[in-house]
């Protein structure tokens, strides 16, 4: 490694330091700047990217349809955050992309699928990927399937609310309802996989 | 306050689901999720910027190729204009009109034909007359003053 290579080294270094410490508001008026763009997304995608893909992930189930949307979602972060007007905060932008993003790759799903098959043959317990799984209790496997068959945003905003824990407002923010109608959809959900479960 | 309302809802409600499917269900299915391949956040983050990258140079190349279209939009409109200016109309009439044989003309047709075109050439032949006459009128108003002149 020559001496420039050293300097790049410690100058990046330094840089990603320096953003770690910043906020996402912050970030987002680097990433504004053409010589700091790199590395104030570098720092908002390490800040993120986890809960976003676990998000797509209890979504979409299988890790290469979550990875290929999660690329989705950055990719048009990348393309529109110039235009960010932070009027919200950035996790709920970010979410939000994200929401979108799997609905249309589901809808897609949803499509490819009808193509390939009549509504009757769709198998849940297979998509629900869980019966091969030898530690996976029956409820397990069952509350899966459940989860499998609530409709997309009944499913989002369950996942939004009881693993990511965030409140009505950013729920109805992210989804595009009403608070209302966040709490509508989750006590719909859980209703709803009551019922399932109740049939098995 | 509110937030203290809101933290509380939000244990009543996972308490709720909990006890409607068992809070291990649950957390087993969120085990499940947040399974990844070894080192796949360090690497999704490197994808994401050569992917970045990549569909930025492709960007460019869009950008080029909007003002390519332009360019290309205005080269075919100079070439339809020029074409309509240059090369000579293709009239079907004439192409038809070899096709038609003259013995299947109705006479009655040919007559038409020719009396129309007859006044038509009447009409211009009074008009050159007029014409002729005017200017030789007006040429030998000019020589009639020039022979003044002299005098």
């Amino acid at each position: 490694m020559n001496i420039k290579d050293k300097a790049l080294n410690l100058y990046g270094k330094q840089l990603s330091n320096f953003t770690s410490m910043l906020n996402d508001q912050e970030l987002i008026m680097q990433f504004k700047q053409p010589q700091l763009k790199e590395a104030a997304f570098t720092q908002l995608l390490k800040r993120h990217q986890q809960k976003i893909y676990y998000q797509i992930k209890r979504m979409v189930a299988e890790h290469a349809d979550a990875d290929d949307v999660a690329q989705q979602v950055w990719i048009k972060v990348w393309n529109k955050l110039d235009g960010f007007k932070m009027e919200s905060e950035f996790s709920t932008w970010l979410f939000r992309v994200a929401y979108n993003e799997t609905l249309n790759f589901l809808e897609k799903q949803k499509k490819q699928s009808a193509h390939n098959l009549s509504e009757d043959n769709i198998d849940y317990e297979n998509a629900a990927g869980n019966s091969n799984d030898p530690k996976a209790t029956q409820i397990q496997i069952a509350l899966e399937q459940a989860i499998q068959q609530l409709p997309e945003k009944q499913r989002f905003v369950f996942m939004l609310r009881y693993y990511e824990e965030l409140n009505y407002e950013k729920i109805a923010a992210i989804t595009g309802t009403t608070v209302g109608g966040a709490k509508a959809n989750f006590h719909q959900a859980l209703k709803k996989m009551e019922e399932i479960l109740k049939k098995d | 306050m509110q937030q203290e309302h809101n933290d509380n809802t939000l244990l009543d409600e996972k308490a709720l689901a909990n006890s409607l499917f068992s809070e291990a269900a649950l957390s087993a299915f969120e085990a499940k999720q947040s399974q990844v391949p070894n080192d796949y956040f360090e690497h999704f983050e490197n994808q994401i910027m050569l992917e970045v990258k990549k569909r930025g140079s492709s960007a460019f190349i869009l950008n080029i190729s909007k003002f390519g279209k332009i360019a290309i939009a205005a080269s075919l409109l100079t070439i339809a204009t020029t074409a309509y200016f240059f090369i000579p109309s293709y009239n079907k009439a004439d192409d038809i009109a070899l096709n038609i044989n003259l013995q299947d003309i109705p006479t009655a047709e040919i007559d038409e034909y020719v009396n129309s075109n007859e006044i038509v050439a009447e009409i211009d032949w009074q008009e050159e007359i007029n014409n002729e006459s005017s200017s030789l009128e007006k040429l030998n108003s000019h020589l009639f003053k020039d022979s003044n002149n002299i005098q």
